[in-house]
């Protein structure tokens, strides 16, 4: 039922929830957008802020849900929306792959405690 | 599941789960949430209304609104859509909600959230009675509201009868397994 839901949707909107204080001034997912696209995409500052904004995304409490999985698998073309910022999946795909190499375990001694009370 | 599996499926992500696990997940999810869904409809025929265990606000509410828009079961599957009014009603944000079949055309927006916990509520109308949302749904619902998106939505909550699975479901009567099967 839940798998032909999400199989059968336009598109899957991914909520992360608000955004209290904006990332870097412009919203995280704004930043990922212009940190990504940026031309200079290997340049030290650039690979700082894409590494900043993987730590920050990494940490939202969504990806503690159990059931996510089932949602990226099944779902049709994916949008994040924090706050009232959004990114389409095709530029979260190339900030995926400019950030492949980094692998940060979500470091919040907190994540299994959120992981019962949030779902 | 963190946020490195997620993406990691996604980026290997084929049409269909690929995985045993993701596999045995999806399945898992269909049968326990047909199963939920199917125990709810038997609920509602036999007993009509007012047959919640544990009344409260809340659960009557929620009774309300399905009333209105019952699931046919039958070789059609139907789904609960809504869609965000432009217009707040008294203050408060009205959704309207319809029912239209899975495999028919019309397209839809699966909304994938955390519930978060219970300590916030926030009450909206949906076919104009109040519904009890939570806080972080609420926010989403508020921001769709104020970009004005004329935009259909499944969201797990409102549009399947959350009250009724929880207490007709067998071995699941703690909120994290209902959300997990949900």
């Amino acid at each position: 039922m839940m798998g032909d839901i999400y199989r059968s949707a336009h598109r899957v909107v991914v909520w992360l929830g608000t955004e209290n204080v904006p990332f870097r001034r412009r919203g995280l997912l704004d930043t990922i957008r212009c940190a990504t696209l940026d031309p200079n995409t290997n340049s030290n500052d650039n690979q700082l802020a894409l590494r900043e904004c993987m730590q920050q995304l990494a940490r939202n409490t969504y990806w503690t849900r159990a059931w996510v999985l089932q949602e990226f698998v099944l779902g049709a073309q994916i949008e994040l929306k924090l706050g009232c910022g959004s990114l389409q999946e095709d530029i979260f795909r190339q900030f995926w792959s400019c950030t492949n190499c980094v692998r940060i375990e979500p470091a919040n001694d907190l994540a299994g405690e959120d992981a019962t009370r949030m779902r | 599941m963190s946020f490195h599996d997620a993406w990691e499926y996604l980026d290997h992500r084929p049409r269909f789960p690929a995985t045993p696990h993701a596999i045995a997940l999806a399945n898992m999810g269909e049968r326990s949430s047909a199963l939920s869904e199917f125990s709810v409809s038997t609920q509602i025929d036999r007993n009509d209304s007012s047959i919640s265990p544990n009344p409260s606000i809340t659960s009557r509410q929620v009774q309300g609104v399905y009333d209105d828009v019952p699931l046919r079961y039958g070789p059609v599957r139907n789904i609960r859509l809504l869609k965000v009014a432009p217009e707040t009603v008294s203050g408060l944000i009205y959704c309207d909600i319809s029912t239209i079949s899975i495999h028919g055309h019309q397209a839809y927006t699966a909304v994938s959230y955390v519930w978060g916990d219970d300590s916030e509520d926030r009450t909206i109308l949906v076919g104009g009675r109040p519904f009890v949302v939570r806080l972080n749904l609420w926010h989403f619902l508020a921001q769709v509201h104020r970009t004005r998106q004329d935009t259909f939505f499944w969201i797990d909550t409102i549009c399947i009868q959350q009250a009724n699975t929880r207490t007709k479901s067998p071995g699941r009567n703690d909120g994290r397994h209902l959300q997990i099967s949900s």
